[in-house]
């Protein structure tokens, strides 16, 4: 057996956590063994040295000291929910006195009531609560459908006038508006139409004035066309008259 | 070292859970110094050991009522230490947070509260280095090893619970324990050896 296999009883034996029987056959082994008895030697010379680390010496921390005024405060929990039980009943009594509370438990039936005195003779039967609430319910649901259909005449008499005055009156604006709009659409392309035959007028007006200048321009340049055209004939027609003038009085000298 | 254990009065854990703030503080006097050196031992850090101390009482204080089995006290209150240990470890592992003890310089005439840290008296002075010497020397090779052996290692050697205790604490098997404290220890003896403290140190220092 390897001496790891033997650590659990090395640790045992090493604390002196084992028992006798166990501890005999341990000590059997351990005088037959060397590399274990070396092993055991190798602990405990390791623990006496990791022995040698002191501890430090320290007191508690003063706020961890609590005194002992504050058990005081606590009481044994059977006498505190005695006590606390003892006061709620007290607390319910009081309570039931002021409001005038009344309980009974007669024929059966437990009753509580509160400010009148309970009477057990003008008990109804169970039928007879039954028709009476059946009727009421009739009744109640009777005059809820009446309620409901007079309620509905009146909102559609009431809805019908106000629908008619709101047609009438969206009718009234809507013929007014489109009134207005064409009376507007005619001014405005009365307007336009006018400035339009205004404009045309000016321009044909303009035109022609200018078609006129234009005109009496040509004529005026005609007319200084031809005026220089009978100077020159003017002038040639002399010239040519001076020429046989002077042909004529040459013939003569021959 | 054996953890002193502590005489559990179920007298005195009935009045807590009937109320009695005087028995709660009782509880708390006679508990709070193993808590927190368990706490210390895990962390190897006052403030932390302090801070994990502290949230075990307020537990302890808010739970007693759930406790059914007076009788299991002990390793009820450990249970809740231990792991209000592993809940600041990994907020630890995630802010790392500076105390102003370790940022403001610390002054000569430092007017501690009673109840904070005072090192063990010892007569001789030589001795009492070498102590503290071995002790910071061991307080870093349990700082080493894994979680789960150091927890066992604790809660045995130093807290003196019973394998069972243990077992029932962490809610692992009684095997599964002694099988940890077993290679908590070989893991430790190598980390001594590396240190060069061995048995024939130790002798020669008494």
């Amino acid at each position: 057996m390897k001496t790891e296999d033997w650590k659990e009883k090395l640790m045992d034996y090493l604390y002196d956590e084992m028992d006798e029987q166990e501890k005999i056959a341990f000590e059997l082994e351990l005088a037959k063994n060397a590399t274990l008895r070396e092993e055991l030697q190798n602990l405990q010379g390791t623990r006496n040295i990791a022995g040698r680390w002191e501890d430090e010496t320290i007191s508690a921390p003063p706020f961890f000291q609590v005194h002992k005024n504050e058990s005081n405060k606590t009481q044994p929990g059977g006498l505190k929910w005695f006590m606390a039980i003892a006061a709620s009943i007290l607390l319910l009594i009081v309570a039931a006195k002021f409001s005038e509370l009344q309980i009974s438990n007669s024929g059966g039936a437990f009753k509580i009531a509160f400010g009148k005195e309970i009477s057990n003779d003008k008990t109804l039967a169970a039928s007879e609560v039954d028709s009476l609430i059946s009727s009421a319910l009739a009744g109640y649901e009777e005059k809820l459908q009446k309620q409901r259909k007079e309620d509905f005449q009146s909102y559609l008499a009431a809805s019908k006038n106000d629908n008619r005055k709101i047609i009438t009156d969206y009718l009234t604006a809507l013929e007014t508006s489109n009134a207005a709009m064409m009376q507007a659409y005619w001014k405005e392309s009365t307007q336009q139409q006018e400035v339009y035959l205004k404009t045309l007028l000016s321009d044909f007006a303009a035109y022609m004035e200018q078609q006129r200048e234009n005109d009496m321009d040509y004529l005026i340049a005609k007319m200084e066309l031809m005026e220089s055209d009978k100077d020159l004939f003017k002038l040639e027609t002399g010239q040519i008259i001076n020429s046989l003038a002077n042909n004529n009085t040459q013939e003569t000298a021959y | 070292m054996y953890a002193v254990q502590q005489e559990i009065s179920s007298n005195l854990v009935e009045m807590a859970q009937s109320g009695d703030g005087h028995a709660q503080g009782k509880l708390v006097q006679q508990w709070y110094p193993r808590i927190y050196n368990y706490a210390y031992k895990y962390f190897g850090d006052g403030d932390l050991a302090k801070e994990a101390a502290q949230q075990t009482f307020i537990a302890m204080h808010a739970n007693i009522l759930k406790l059914k089995d007076r009788e299991k006290f002990k390793p009820w209150l450990y249970t809740i230490a231990s792991n209000m240990c592993r809940q600041e470890s990994r907020r630890g592992k995630r802010q790392r947070w500076l105390s102003f003890d370790q940022l403001l310089p610390k002054k000569e005439e430092d007017g501690s509260p009673n109840w904070e840290i005072s090192s063990p008296h010892f007569s001789n002075p030589e001795k009492t280095y070498l102590q503290n010497e071995l002790g910071a020397i061991v307080k870093k090779c349990i700082q080493k090893l894994s979680t789960d052996q150091r927890e066992v290692l604790i809660m045995k050697e130093y807290e003196g619970l019973k394998f069972r205790e243990i077992a029932e604490i962490l809610k692992i098997s009684e095997n599964t324990v002694k099988s940890r404290l077993y290679y908590a220890f070989s893991h430790m003896k190598k980390l001594l050896d590396k240190e060069n403290i061995n048995k024939s140190t130790v002798e020669y220092e008494d």
